[in-house]
């Protein structure tokens, strides 16, 4: 194994996941002498009747909360002048985001317009100009959760923010929370969170932090997905109302995978199968985690000529130490690429299509495709078009089976 | 549309009576078993005399006080943890935790693994403390339930068992 000469890292979070997760929200917020909470709810979390349950956890506590329910989809600036009036007026002390994708950069965002001196979010933008720590902030995911709640991103408008301050105190995933009906939804989260995790594994080097980080998250997917989705619509049985049942823990799992994957993506920038995922998400009309799934062992396969990742180590934590142990080392790297394909080729079916398994069956044209990599470059002149272009280019070849 | 409410919580009335019950009834069990069982007395000689320890749950209790006098009696000394000097608390944090621990969803061992309780004093006196209520659970409640409440099941002989059951539950109903 060749270690790295340099490493760095940050975890500030603590985790608590499991039965009662929720309830543990006001005792973690009496640790940081907070008592009365803004709770932002996103649209989506609002629809399926998450509030409930996180009154029901303030129940008997001294907390009066405040609640903000039905977070935008597409959230302005003037979002986060009302939020942040609410939250001055109403004399808050805390924020808590339930739900995923916006609501957790809504409340990040909100977090520095309340927690810092000047009110110009202009002066806050860009990599580490928050100084110091903000106020408490607390997030509950839903399994849709995208990544967000856990890094230290934010975007909003023309804005964007970057800092360690950003990345959640306390992070609560609760059972009630992460009872998602959609087979889809779940791949995504699940399948974005694998894309960054395997980027992070594969590279040429050991990291001390990253490493098992990502294995963790790569191995839980692995382990999880397939069963969750086999029998999320199966009927619960009476003793599954007394003790959580394998489906609703490796929900739980899953949702902690795509916690982990988000604070990857943090600590190491994102491979190019998530952000070409991204630039083709609007063209191609599929959430962007399902296409990174899909261009991942592609991408492997051309970044192990160009960069020297190492898909073979992504073997051990996809398939296991027996599968791992009698693959040959000269095989181990196609091996793990093939357990790839084999788990998206196994949501196409799980899902009776509504996943695809190849980019060339949702009408990838060149066109798309060179569009997608120019875009991608104009905003990130570091990147590398010959790889991102050579993986688009095997995916037209139909090689992504 | 989105729309801003304030919630003010609700308090968890019968979930709070079934632990004030739970707690008031076990308080007087020790204060008996530390009379009528050996082991159970042996655990409060170790405990300094004057000593008080207390099972509470925040914010809003309930809560159980057991101590020793400075004659080494054992006492139960109600549910008002301000009334005397504490020298051991344990803490649940909240009443939902209290409640999957004294309805015998998890013993204890798992309760503190799981952080639901806290501890603030010493610890030689609060394991004490926690084998003494395993003691009492052992007399208090069915083999069935009881095997969930605690770490391990004790192998105590029948007689010991129903009689120190029998000697507890009366003289805990009736206070002497």
């Amino acid at each position: 194994m060749r270690q790295t000469d340099y490493s760095d890292f940050i975890c500030p979070i603590k985790f608590c996941s499991g039965a009662l997760a929720l309830e543990t929200l006001p005792a973690e917020l009496r640790v940081y002498n907070a008592r009365k909470p803004l709770i932002l709810f996103s649209n989506q979390a609002v629809a399926k009747g998450l509030i409930d349950p996180v009154q029901h956890a303030f129940n008997d506590s001294e907390m009066v909360c405040g609640i903000y329910d039905g977070v935008p989809e597409q959230p302005t600036l003037s979002t986060i002048q009302e939020i942040s009036g609410l939250y001055r007026k109403n004399g808050h002390d805390a924020l808590i985001a339930v739900g995923s994708g916006t609501v957790s950069t809504v409340s990040k965002v909100v977090n520095i317009a309340v927690s810092c001196d000047s009110p110009d979010l202009k002066k806050r933008q860009g990599d580490d100009q928050i100084h110091g720590p903000l106020r408490p902030f607390f997030a509950v995911p839903e399994a849709s959760e995208t990544g967000l709640a856990t890094n230290g991103f934010a975007r909003i408008d023309s804005l964007s923010f970057s800092s360690r301050h950003l990345i959640p105190d306390y992070l609560a995933i609760d059972p009630r929370m992460v009872q998602e009906t959609s087979a889809e939804v779940i791949a995504d989260s699940a399948m974005r969170a694998f894309s960054v995790a395997s980027f992070a594994y594969a590279l040429p080097e050991s990291d001390y932090f990253v490493d098992p980080h990502a294995y963790l998250a790569i191995q839980t997917i692995s382990e999880n997905l397939v069963p969750v989705l086999t029998h999320m619509n199966d009927k619960k049985q009476l003793k599954d109302y007394l003790v959580m049942n394998d489906t609703e823990k490796g929900r739980l799992a899953l949702t902690m995978a795509a916690c982990l994957g988000g604070f990857l993506s943090f600590a190491r920038p994102v491979g190019i199968a998530n952000r070409l995922g991204e630039a083709l998400s609007g063209a191609l009309s599929h959430p962007s985690g399902i296409l990174a799934g899909l261009l991942l062992p592609l991408a492997l396969k051309v970044e192990k000529t160009l960069k020297g990742r190492r898909p073979e180590k992504l073997l051990l934590a996809i398939a296991g130490s027996d599968i791992y142990a009698r693959t040959p080392a000269s095989e181990r790297g196609e091996r793990a690429l093939s357990l790839i394909r084999d788990l998206t080729e196994s949501l196409f079916h799980l899902t009776h299509g509504a996943i695809p398994r190849t980019l060339s069956s949702l009408g990838l044209s060149k066109e798309m495709g060179v569009d997608a990599v120019s875009r991608m470059t104009a905003d990130d002149p570091e990147l590398d078009p010959k790889a991102a272009l050579e993986i688009l280019d095997l995916a037209l070849l139909k090689e992504d089976r | 549309m989105a729309e801003y409410q304030t919630f003010r919580p609700k308090r968890k009335i019968f979930k709070w009576l079934y632990l004030y019950v739970f707690m008031w009834f076990t308080g007087r069990a020790i204060k008996i078993a530390a009379k009528v069982d050996a082991e159970v007395k042996k655990e409060f000689d170790q405990i300094p005399n004057g000593f008080n320890v207390a099972l509470e749950v925040l914010p809003y209790g309930p809560a159980m006080v057991v101590g020793k006098n400075e004659e080494g009696q054992v006492l139960y000394l109600g549910g008002n943890v301000q009334a005397q000097p504490i020298h051991l608390r344990m803490v649940l944090h909240n009443i939902e935790n209290a409640m999957k621990l004294f309805t015998f969803q998890e013993s204890t061992a798992i309760s503190f693994m799981r952080n639901r309780l806290y501890l603030d004093g010493e610890i030689p006196h609060a394991a004490a403390f926690v084998r003494v209520f395993d003691a009492v659970e052992v007399y208090l409640l069915p083999k069935i339930i009881a095997k969930l409440a605690i770490k391990r099941y004790p192998a105590w002989s029948p007689i010991r068992k129903f009689t120190g059951r029998i000697q507890i539950y009366l003289r805990a109903v009736l206070g002497f």
